[in-house]
């Protein structure tokens, strides 16, 4: 990276730190600590639950996604916008009304404070371990494309968002998460119009599309009913729309960004801004993907996108190694010469040649598929590592083939994506940790100043507990999945509890007991099944929960009134 | 009460609150945008499918 690009980054990081610390000169009291006094407009709001979603992992994992697999992702979101609507109607005027700081505070006034300490500590296990998968994301790529040891990267990321949470409370949470969201956006937008205008002069921007589309890259609906399959219409309708509902209605790291609105009315409109906006948002990032795909198409991409692993196998197998380099450079030769000619058979409105050139081109492009998946193959048996490379792809193109300043943006974009969702989700496990467990089992009445000193400090554990899990999260394999798989197991269940709170029968012992249920019925999926989508456990977990919760609200009614 | 519009959900701090059937009517329109943004994509994967 040219000094130039690092000056863009240390300046980024300057910025942020300092206009995260000067908002704690705001911060008094606990309820402006962690609520920001519920004073803020719906668009900062709004931008901060999209800035607290879209974490690192989306802009390199999911613009790697659109590069090897192109838009079928976007139908994991589907569900978002129904979720949406549903919550702003039930769950926001219930947490509004009920001036809570947590969402399962509101647990315990409907149920009983076990309810409430289950689901509280559920919260903080599973958030606790993604905020550090969210950490490791980008602190693995930096470290393999710098050089640079993992734990220096971890704290290179982890240290200033904790500084500045720690410090600064919401407010610096959320008003550092509207312009890392802008830049962001301004990040992503440009990489498109870059790409865009890097397209040879022979083809244009519908042929390149047409390329795309030949590989299936632009294949988006896959109306197929299937439990296995996690990137479908259906699976993203309706397990996303759990998923969803309880990403955005039960976790505490969402639930508070809307708690700290106006008005309800406010926070109903920050969660339309998402509901407007998250998809479009979506296929910008895969469509950058998709062009990066496009770009390689002309340029020669590298053998292995991940630079370490690159070095060490050219090191241990080097015969082996420039065989398959050798039969790579060969297909990809190949596949531009039929690329090329597509394109020209295009123009020249000659449609029989053009097709005939899409089945060279579509032949090509397996093989060189095929050729990188014998040199993953490669990579696997001599560093005895995860090959998956997916994640470096964009990181590869930028800083490969961007000139400078821009990569030193993108790597500022990185940070500024993990951070956004970071700090709202570390400031969201210190009030869990304070609201519903400290203030409510061990210092139930104590001064704000003595609260507001232990939320600090909270929330310094929380930074330090995510760095030492990012260490070791490396090897948990697909980044994005794996954020995910943490949630699953626990979300829908959770979400079951919610529901079940609107049914009028219900009482505290089904909830509790119908959590337990709800998590050892996905479990059992998980174990015996393994083949069925996590996206479908939300469903399983939160109908399971409402079946055995109401069953069981039953009995306890009939023995009161017997 | 005035319904802001399709992401001009800018009221005022004093405007009375939403009513419910206000909301669902503002969702219904995100769902149309929706559903517009769907049939957007499904353009492009018909339009550019058949290289």
């Amino acid at each position: 990276l040219h000094w130039i690009d690092w000056t863009i980054v240390a300046t980024y990081l300057a910025y942020i730190v300092w206009d995260g610390l000067r908002r704690s000169k705001g911060t008094r009291e606990i309820e402006g600590y962690f609520l920001a006094n519920r004073s803020l407009p719906w668009w900062a709001v709004g931008l901060s639950v999209m800035a607290t979603q879209l974490s690192a992992i989306t802009l390199v994992g999911t613009t790697g996604q659109g590069a090897t697999d192109g838009m079928r992702f976007i139908q994991f979101y589907f569900g978002l916008p129904l979720a949406m609507i549903i919550l702003a109607v039930t769950l926001v005027p219930f947490f509004h009304r009920a001036r809570v700081f947590t969402a399962y505070e509101y647990l315990e006034r409907r149920f009983d404070a076990r309810t409430r300490s289950l689901t509280a500590a559920l919260f903080l296990m599973s958030r606790g371990m993604a905020v550090g998968v969210v950490i490791s994301a980008p602190a693995v790529i930096l470290s393999a494309v710098f050089g640079i040891g993992l734990p220096v990267a971890v704290a290179m990321i982890g240290a200033p968002a904790v500084l500045y949470t720690m410090f600064g409370g919401v407010q610096a949470v959320t008003w550092t998460d509207v312009k890392q969201m802008v830049l962001i956006v301004f990040g992503l937008g440009s990489l498109l119009v870059i790409l865009l205008m890097g397209l040879p002069r022979e083809v244009g921007v519908g042929d390149a599309l047409r390329l795309a589309g030949a590989t299936g890259r632009l294949d988006t609906f896959d109306f197929s009913f299937s439990l296995t399959e996690t990137y479908t219409f259906w699976s993203g309708l309706i397990g996303g729309l759990f998923l969803m509902l309880s990403y955005f209605g039960t976790d505490q790291s969402q639930v508070q960004r809307y708690l700290t609105a106006k008005s309800i009315d406010q926070a109903r409109s920050s969660l339309f801004m998402s509901a407007y906006w998250k998809i479009p948002l979506q296929a910008l990032v895969l469509m950058v993907g998709i062009f990066v795909f496009i770009y390689f198409l002309f340029t020669p991409p590298p053998l292995l996108y991940n630079t370490a692993h690159d070095t060490a196998v050219r090191e241990a197998a080097a015969e082996e190694y420039q065989e398959i380099h050798a039969r790579y450079d060969a297909a990809f030769l190949q596949r531009r010469e039929a690329a090329f000619r597509y394109a020209e058979a295009r123009s020249s409105g000659d449609d029989a040649l053009a097709r005939s050139l899409a089945d060279a081109f579509r032949d090509g492009n397996e093989q060189v598929e095929s050729v990188r998946a014998q040199a993953l193959e490669l990579t696997a048996r001599t560093t005895g590592q995860n090959p998956r490379d997916v994640n470096y792809i964009i990181p590869a193109f930028v800083l490969g083939e961007l000139p400078i300043i821009i990569p030193g943006l993108f790597i500022a974009a990185i940070l500024a994506a993990a951070m956004s969702s970071i700090s709202s989700e570390l400031n969201s496990l210190s009030t869990a940790t304070i609201i519903d467990f400290y203030r409510r089992r061990f210092r139930k009445s104590a001064s704000d100043s003595h609260y507001l000193r232990v939320s600090k400090l909270a929330t310094g554990f929380w930074g330090l507990f995510a760095c030492v899990v990012a260490v070791y999260a490396v090897a948990l394999g697909s980044l994005i999945e794996v954020v995910n798989r943490f949630g699953s197991f626990f979300y829908g269940s959770i979400l079951g509890v919610f529901m079940l709170s609107f049914i009028p029968m219900a009482r505290g012992r089904g909830a509790f007991y119908g959590l337990f249920a709800g998590m050892g019925t996905v479990a059992a999926f998980g174990y015996f099944a393994p083949q069925i989508s996590f996206l479908w456990h939300n469903v399983i977990g939160a109908v399971m929960v409402v079946t055995v919760g109401t069953l069981l609200s039953l009995t306890v009614r009939d023995a009161a009134q017997a | 009460v005035t319904v802001a519009g399709a992401g001009a959900t800018g009221e005022s701090a004093g405007s009375p609150e939403r009513t419910s059937s206000q909301v669902w009517r503002l969702g219904i329109r995100v769902l149309a945008v929706q559903v517009v943004t769907l049939l957007a994509l499904w353009l492009i994967q018909t339009a550019f499918a058949g290289a």
